[in-house]
């Protein structure tokens, strides 16, 4: 094999001290699905605790719990980090044309600041009581014998930090190393996509930082700030944390959407209808999501005001996502559309991202999301839209770059087989709850009431299939790298940059400088059986 | 309910509507349900017709199109736009009907702690939210068909008012009151109008003087407030009529023959504080509690018994309740009582608290009186003052 990034370099140190943004990509590969292994196993044991109405398999403070770490890990310590830290890391400087980016030892350091977070996060498991929800509303969260949560937060704070270094890598990059002849227009939707979540990172994150140093400073000093014990007001703090965690679900959603933009238009081999319609649709959507926090408060005793202020604003954002959706439908139209494993998560992408953005406007709409709040309806929407949509997108990205990453092809049966399980596991579990929350089952719930079980017992039983297309994918993906065929520079017929370069590309990205053209036109490909791959006719002529 | 029920909106998604306003909610529920419906068997099938059409098989390639249409773009920007501005309108004016409560409501004071709520109704009766062997009267009871507000308190962390059946939810915010009304009917259980989610909610209460039929409706917490968060549900339970509620509560708030908690609490006064404690006077021996009835509602100021400096407070039910449990936490300021009583002759600035009455707490009269009692006791107080306005 020839030289590339994995064997550029060996030993522990070459990876640990490592500036190389595609190896730095790995590893947080590596982090981020660890924690959303860890975290997903809590949230089976979530579901075989609520197999049946009473305390079954773990006591209340257990399930409360793990209940929070689920939802703590999850968001923090997997879904922010995981499309830009993993697949962003690895694919945005190569998709620019770029050698690396632009600040490589501020982007080790983001990683390490994770590790920090995340073992912070973690580590205050042990310390005890934390468990308010991943939310930390005070003023329970301030409560005594909650120490945990002083940890807990200091190391949301820390990973916040590692976002903050990991959008600021990623604005500069774009601004500074575009090569000559990619203009702003030039950029495949991916950048666009990671782009706009840089500015949100940049921009949000400080808020969640000062939030969380106000809640240690009353927990530890005793500075009455949001707990009305000691003059404070608890709906404060919620402003505060949402004023941070509204936008942050658009980091979390945005890359995914980029992600599906460049999976439908490579396997549909067909020019994406409306770029720029969904290039500005990421901005605007950045833009909108700063004011729209108060939505989920509502129920808070908000004036109604404010309240019709913040449901107008919702709305707003949910024009340019629908813009999306069309936009893709239009893509297909009179493509050649292969259902090759990434291209089937872009499917599932949009029939679950569909659900789940429709029935955000329940909850937009003011008189049915006062029903609806804290129920179980709000947990399956936010699922359909992180876990069906980033998570569902993520996975079509990582199948989509595995042989760029790893230079090798995993087996396109089970990819499909794993992709079917999962959508079918993943709208048993969550579209049962959509129903369990209309009928007034309250989320966070331990026990539950009788009349909820049979569609408990679905949701569980959905958890399980969903759990088992996931251990499968994670097989297959580990098989395929000691057993799997070499993968060619281009197997998709893909025409953004990154298929220029080799699989697993070189040290240096590029050994001689790509030229570059429209990322989505596909005529200059075509499909070469001697080596699975796709290559450029002009350049087999020559 | 079947699944093939909840295919076709609320009769089959939400529970029956047992309120006044949830016919309107439902009614928006469904509204944006069918465009959903809709738009969802749209997108689909659109998707999946294209996946089938043009699907990569020998001899088919992609054929061009245009990759833009300002026109097409417009329309599909515009169109989701115009058909959410009924739904955001409809959602809007169905919140204020929910938040701002008539004027006439029936009012009961709704007190949320971890992990139960407690019902204070006008009467005076005080009931928790589960049946107990010592507390056989539970619950919230509510009249048939009238207005009712409850007044939302908690003392220490955020609890959340649910009760899905109205479509009725608002947060108990420590700190501050928040509110919640509703207007359910009665429907007769034998009727067969009647209506029962869940199926196992109770129809009839028995008491031992006889039996109440009432419609329950579960109340639920629904912001989390931890470990017993998931048991901190209630009923609430709708009567045949404001006279059997009324029954009920005064049976449930054995007020010994009494009418009213401020006659409850004379007799406790009179019982267990009225030797030391006189109305006026002088030459007594402990704080003479008429200054409290006179100055009821009033701000005064107090020495705070922590920092030794002036305090304003209101003169009501938490300062009362805390001097009475904690005397030495508020103290009052010399010239607030008469000159020259014995136990205030060596103050400096505030009344200390006598050691009797320090020992109040954790003492036999203090269990006597309970928490219930004091209630009484203070209601007491402050109908001194509004007897004598009358």
């Amino acid at each position: 094999m020839k030289d590339n990034y994995l064997t550029h370099s060996r030993g522990f140190l070459s990876w640990a001290l490592t500036l190389d943004h595609k190896r730095i990509g790995l590893m947080y590969l590596v982090a981020v699905l660890s924690s959303f292994l860890v975290a997903g196993i809590m949230a089976l044991m979530i579901r075989a605790e609520h197999l049946a109405p009473g305390a079954d398999l773990v006591d209340a403070d257990t399930y409360n719990r793990l209940m929070t770490l689920h939802g703590a890990i999850m968001v923090f310590l997997f879904i922010i980090p995981s499309i830009p830290g993993a697949l962003g890391n690895f694919v945005l400087p190569i998709m620019l044309g770029a050698k690396d980016v632009a600040f490589p030892k501020l982007n080790l350091c983001s990683f390490y600041l994770w590790i920090v977070g995340a073992l912070l996060a973690v580590g205050s498991i042990a310390a005890g009581g934390v468990d308010g929800g991943w939310t930390f509303y005070t003023p329970y969260s301030l409560q005594d014998g909650r120490i945990g949560v002083i940890g807990m937060t200091m190391g949301v704070f820390i990973l916040g930090f590692s976002s903050i270094f990991t959008g600021l890598n990623f604005v500069v990059t774009i601004h500074r190393l575009r090569p000559p002849g990619m203009t702003w227009f030039r950029m495949p939707l991916f950048l666009w996509g990671i782009y706009a979540t840089a500015i949100l990172q940049i921009l949000a994150t400080p808020v969640i930082g000062i939030t969380m140093l106000l809640l240690i400073a009353e927990r530890v000093m005793g500075i009455g700030i949001f707990d009305p014990a000691l003059g404070g007001d608890p709906v404060l703090f919620q402003h505060f944390f949402w004023f941070y965690s509204h936008p942050a679900v658009y980091i979390m959603i945005l890359p995914g959407l980029a992600i599906i933009s460049e999976l439908i238009a490579t396997f549909s081999h067909k020019h994406i209808f409306g770029y720029s319609f969904i290039a500005f649709s990421s901005v605007a959507i950045a833009v909108f999501s700063f004011l729209v926090w108060g939505h989920h408060m509502f129920t808070s005793g908000m004036s109604p005001l404010a309240a019709m202020i913040f449901s107008a604003l919702t709305y707003s954002v949910s024009i340019p996502t629908a813009v999306k959706i069309f936009n893709w439908l239009a893509t297909m139209y009179k493509g050649s559309i292969s259902f090759q494993t990434p291209m089937l998560y872009a499917l599932a992408f949009i029939f679950l991202f569909t659900i789940g953005g429709l029935t955000g406007i329940f909850l937009g709409s003011l008189s049915t999301d006062v029903h609806l709040h804290d129920t179980y309806f709000v947990v399956a929407h936010f699922h359909y839209v992180m876990m069906g949509g980033t998570v569902i997108a993520m996975l079509g990205g990582l199948h989509y770059w595995w042989p760029k990453m790893t230079g090798r092809m995993y087996s396109e049966f089970w990819g499909r087989i794993g992709c079917l399980l999962v959508f079918v596991g993943f709208n048993l579990t969550f579209f049962s709850q959509f129903l369990l929350g209309s009928l007034g089952m309250p989320r966070r719930y331990h026990t539950y009431a009788a009349e909820f079980q049979s569609i408990h017992v679905a949701s569980s039983i959905g958890s399980f299939t969903l759990a088992a297309g996931l251990f499968i994918t994670l097989f297959y993906l580990v098989h395929s790298l000691f057993r799997g065929a070499i993968a060619p520079a281009n197997p998709w017929g893909g025409a953004t940059l990154e298929w220029h370069c080799t699989s697993p590309p070189p040290h240096d990205n590029f050994s001689v400088a790509p030229t570059v053209g429209d990322p989505y036109d596909y005529s200059d490909l075509s499909y070469d059986p001697a080596t699975g791959g796709w290559v450029s006719k002009a350049g087999a002529k020559a | 309910m079947s699944l093939w029920d909840a295919l076709f909106g609320s009769e089959g998604q939400l529970p029956p509507k047992l309120s006044t306003t949830a016919a309107e909610v439902d009614w928006l529920y469904d509204y944006i349900y069918w465009w959903c419906v809709f738009f969802f068997i749209l997108i689909v099938a659109v998707m999946a017709y294209f996946m089938w059409r043009y699907r990569r098989r020998p001899g088919h390639s992609a054929q061009p199109s245009p990759s833009h249409h300002l026109g097409i773009e417009l329309i599909w920007s515009v169109i989701p736009t115009i058909l959410i501005i009924p739904i955001f309108y409809w959602g809007f004016t169905g919140f204020v009907a929910l938040q701002q409560a008539p004027a006439d409501c029936y009012k009961i004071e709704v007190e949320a702690y971890q992990w139960s709520w407690k019902f204070r109704y006008p009467t005076g009766a005080n009931l928790g939210n589960k049946e107990t062997p010592d507390a056989p009267y539970f619950g919230l009871h509510v009249p048939p068909g009238r207005n009712v507000q409850v007044i939302l308190s908690s003392d220490n962390v955020l609890h959340s008012f649910y009760v899905p059946n109205f479509r009725v939810k608002n947060d108990v915010v420590p700190g501050r009151y928040t509110s919640a009304w509703f207007n359910a009917p009665y429907v007769d259980p034998d009727s067969p109008e009647f209506e029962n989610w869940p199926p196992e909610a109770p129809t009839r209460l028995e008491t031992k003087n006889g039996i109440y039929k009432v419609n329950a409706h579960r109340l639920f917490c629904t912001e989390y407030c931890g470990t017993g968060h998931s048991t901190m549900d209630s009923w609430v339970f709708v009567h045949e009529s404001e006279e059997k509620l009324q029954q009920y509560l005064k049976e449930a708030n054995d007020l010994w023959g009494k009418e009213t908690l401020a006659e409850v609490g004379a007799e406790l006064y009179a019982k267990n504080c009225a030797s030391c404690h006189l109305k006026a006077g002088q030459g007594v021996v402990a704080p003479i509690f008429g200054r409290l009835s006179d100055n009821w509602g009033k701000e005064i100021t107090v020495i705070d018994g922590a920092s030794n400096q002036p305090v304003k407070v209101t003169v009501g039910r938490d300062y009362v309740l805390q001097s009475i449990q904690d005397p030495g936490s508020q103290l009052a300021l010399k010239d607030y009582n008469d000159q020259g009583t014995p136990w205030a002759n060596n103050m400096q600035q505030g009344l200390y608290p006598t050691l009797e009455a320090e020992s109040y707490k954790g003492t036999e009269k203090q269990q006597f009186v309970g928490k219930n009692g004091l209630d009484a006791i203070v209601a007491f107080i402050e109908s001194v003052n509004k007897q004598e306005d009358k």
